[in-house]
């Protein structure tokens, strides 16, 4: 998958002790993120490509960025197609 | 035990306290037994800080079981929604007061949740209030009621509200959600001797959904802390002494108390801030300041006892605070037009809550009788 994504600058956010909350103001949709989903809320503070994010959350797991990126590629399409990301660049 | 000035006990107070430098309340060392820890969630959700529960079951400052653990992770997520929500309505209302020229001051909730705690998650909010200025009020009025925000009480009579008034509360469209739109702190005497062109000759920003928001600047927030601290309800709420006692002990952009202490004076508020610094130390066991020393010994006047008794004594109402408010209103003029708006209100004022013009006035008159007779019933 090309491209970098980051968090959408219009989206409302709180983090708590377990989860991220996100509050998309364009559809009214709240989306709440847990485990695994809430680190990658934190690394998406700035754009990353999805190799990138694999990359940090293998780091902080022991999982081989490989099997990452096979699970986050959904992930990160169904975020940024409900507006909780933007996508960048190529 | 039940203060009865926090309507809060000693394991509240606690919660409050979390994250202070200082604080004396202490939480037990073990988890608490079924019936006080559904009092305690009870009185968080009340007092509005289940992120300052989280953050103390987290923390290990206040031991729990993993079904109260959960429970309060629970709470402080639901209460984060509404806010997220909240904040989606002040980003919604943005363009209606841009389009009629509004210009803002965000109050409380979303400012002091970004601007004055380090994370904006430790502060709850339930409500949204904003600050418009007295010439753009009905401006501000009107925008909202375009978008179907509806007024939950009438005027009392035509431009009370921009002479006189402290604003008005509107629900939104959904019927749920509320804004206090405000042209200053609170009704009555504080609120009419306060110098409204203060709180728009600075201001501070905050960012919220990629927009900036203008909101009071770091010593008026203050100011406004402690306005709600002191007066704001009858009895005292926990979170604006917390806010109050957060801000004093924030580092960066510290709070300028020989400002602050200025500005009290020339709104004629010195005895707000004394008691809402007092009502702090009181309820957090904070050690001794310059400040705290100061507020201790700041006895009332006489007129100000009579002031504080009207936001605080329970036989105390509209009229009293109204009647001690006349003495800040300047000019014969303003004074005649502020009492004729109180003694023939608008016809379709009152309506459910008075059955006649009769019994509001003798209503009143008890209240003002009352506020010269005998000493205060204050909680």
């Amino acid at each position: 998958m090309t491209g970098r994504f980051v968090r959408s600058e219009t989206v409302l956010w709180r983090q708590t002790f377990d989860r991220v909350i996100v509050l998309v103001p364009a559809t009214g949709e709240m989306l709440t993120l847990k485990g695994t989903a809430v680190d990658l809320w934190d690394l998406l503070e700035e754009p990353a490509a999805l190799e990138q994010v694999a990359a940090a959350l293998g780091e902080r797991s022991g999982v081989a960025p490989a099997l990452i990126a096979a699970d986050l590629t959904p992930v990160l399409i169904d975020l940024a197609t409900r507006g909780a990301l933007s996508k960048t660049g190529t | 035990m039940s203060s009865g000035v926090f309507m809060a006990d000693d394991l509240t107070c606690a919660v409050a306290a979390t994250g202070l430098v200082g604080a004396a309340r202490q939480f037990p060392s073990e988890p608490l037994g079924d019936v006080r820890w559904r009092a305690l969630l009870a009185q968080t959700k009340f007092h509005k800080m289940q992120g300052l529960l989280a953050a103390a079951v987290r923390s290990g400052a206040l031991p729990a079981t993993p079904s109260q653990h959960d429970e309060v992770l629970s709470a402080h997520a639901a209460a984060m929604e509404l806010c997220l929500q909240l904040e989606s309505d002040l980003l919604d209302l943005v363009e209606p007061f841009e389009r009629v020229g509004v210009e803002l001051r965000v109050l409380k909730g979303p400012s002091f949740a970004h601007l004055d705690y380090s994370d904006p998650s430790q502060r709850s909010f339930g409500d949204l209030d904003l600050l418009v200025r007295s010439e753009q009020y009905e401006m501000a009025v009107g925008a909202l009621a375009d978008g179907g925000y509806r007024r939950a009480f009438d005027e009392l009579r035509s431009g009370f509200d921009r002479r006189f008034g402290k604003g008005a509360n509107f629900t939104g469209p959904d019927g749920q959600r509320a804004i206090d739109v405000h042209r200053t702190f609170v009704m009555g005497p504080f609120g009419l001797a306060l110098r409204l062109g203060d709180l728009w000759s600075t201001a501070e920003t905050f960012r919220i959904a990629g927009r900036s928001f203008m909101a009071l600047d770091a010593d008026q927030r203050f100011l406004h802390a402690c306005f709600h601290a002191a007066i704001g309800n009858a009895r005292t709420r926990l979170v604006p002494l917390r806010d109050l006692a957060g801000m004093l002990q924030r580092e960066h952009r510290p709070v300028d108390l020989p400002r602050v202490r200025a500005l009290s004076t020339s709104w004629q508020s010195d005895i707000v801030l004394a008691r809402a610094v007092t009502l702090a130390w009181d309820a957090f066991g904070l050690d001794d300041t310059e400040l705290s020393r100061w507020a201790a010994a700041r006895a009332p006047t006489a007129v100000e006892e009579r002031s504080l008794r009207t936001y605080l004594d329970p036989d105390m109402g509209y009229a009293a605070r109204c009647y001690a408010a006349l003495a800040m209103i300047r000019g014969p003029r303003e004074k005649a037009a502020f009492v004729r708006a109180l003694a023939f209100p608008d016809r379709h004022y009152g309506a459910g809550r008075h059955t006649g013009r009769w019994r509001r006035w003798r209503n009143a008159a008890r209240q003002i009788s009352r506020l010269y007779g005998r000493r205060s019933r204050r909680p």
